[in-house]
């Protein structure tokens, strides 16, 4: 299989933007959408960060250089959306752990996870946002480090040094709530 | 090995109970989502091309110049001698927010005894959200090596 990266910048040099777009939203927005949605409350939410997302890269696919991969690139506008997004309704710092925090997971209509899952999606939620992103990054995307270091523009030691902490902290919440 | 597998590895030995529960995702969308994005992504694209940025030799090295001079004035005024500025002591909400990434008394001290040599620097670096090296918790340097010797 073509590798995706080769395919838009045969497009993008051919200045074909609404194919390559097209591509791009085909090849990428379900993954781009699971990314969003790890980190906001509903689908409701994540609906509307991505459709701004794709709004942006549709903008500025023009100007996407392949200096780094597209996926990169379009996750780095994701990340930012999905901030904006989180600072726009005050939602930066994490909620205090109550017992309805789980509750209120589980009641979610597009949510369905054994307990154990359940458990864990509620951990993260306690996590600071950066801490949150960094560790779904690390953990469900299997990212590397070098490359979440671009996304979110931080340095790998300290990209390292919140993983190492937000999977403790989960670890500890696991540990407490287990039954 | 790949560091996108080194995961796993030290994660087991470090974190069990979160290498028990899995990657399973939880999340699900409306039936035909995914399909209806396909057909905004058309409504995105008929709404207007992109246009490719041109911007002038003149203007990049204006802007250039611009920023040098406002880098080198803010570093003059940040180092001034006597200026209040250098002793600017972290705000509650950068404190709360570096203090939560140390989760040990001993990691905190750590980053207090940094910060009161030099309050200036610690505030710039953790603003830009950034741990200096030297001041990375000792239990994760461990972890560090660990990860790195499963490369």
């Amino acid at each position: 299989m073509t590798d995706p990266n080769v395919i838009i910048h045969g497009l993008l040099d051919k200045g074909a933007y609404e194919e390559a777009f097209s591509f791009i939203v085909k090849t990428y927005s379900e993954r781009l959408y699971f990314h969003i949605r790890r980190m906001t409350r509903t689908h409701e939410d994540t609906n509307d960060i991505l459709q701004e997302t794709l709004v942006k890269i549709w903008k500025n696919l023009p100007g996407f250089q392949g200096r780094s991969r597209i996926y990169t690139w379009l996750n780095r506008i994701a990340t930012n959306e999905t901030l904006t997004f989180l600072r726009k309704h005050n939602r930066m710092k994490p909620d205090g752990y109550n017992d309805d925090a789980m509750k209120q997971l589980s009641s979610d209509p597009y949510f369905d996870a054994d307990e154990a899952t359940a458990l864990l999606h509620t951990a993260i939620r306690l996590l600071p946002p950066r801490q949150q992103l960094v560790f779904n990054m690390r953990y469900f995307d299997e990212l590397p480090f070098a490359e979440i270091s671009e996304i979110l523009d931080t340095s790998v030691g300290s990209l390292k040094a919140s993983y190492h902490i937000a999977a403790k902290k989960i670890e500890e919440f696991l540990r407490n709530n287990t039954t | 090995m790949s560091e996108k597998n080194t995961h796993s590895k030290s994660g087991n030995e470090n974190f069990p109970l979160l290498a028990k529960s899995g990657k399973t995702n939880p999340y699900k969308v409306p039936e035909g989502y995914f399909e209806s994005l396909q057909q905004k992504a058309k409504l995105i694209a008929a709404a207007g091309h992109p246009v490719p940025k041109v911007i002038a030799l003149w203007s990049q090295l204006a802007t250039g110049a611009v920023a040098a001079a406002a880098l080198i004035l803010a570093v003059m005024l940040f180092f001034e001698p006597g200026n209040d500025q250098t002793k600017t002591e972290l705000t509650t909400e950068e404190l709360i927010e570096a203090f939560d990434l140390y989760t040990t008394d001993t990691d905190i001290e750590l980053l207090a005894d940094y910060i009161d040599q030099s309050p200036a620097e610690a505030s710039l670096r953790l603003a830009l959200d950034e741990i200096p090296e030297e001041f990375i918790p000792e239990e994760f340097e461990l972890y560090e090596m660990m990860d790195d010797s499963a490369m």
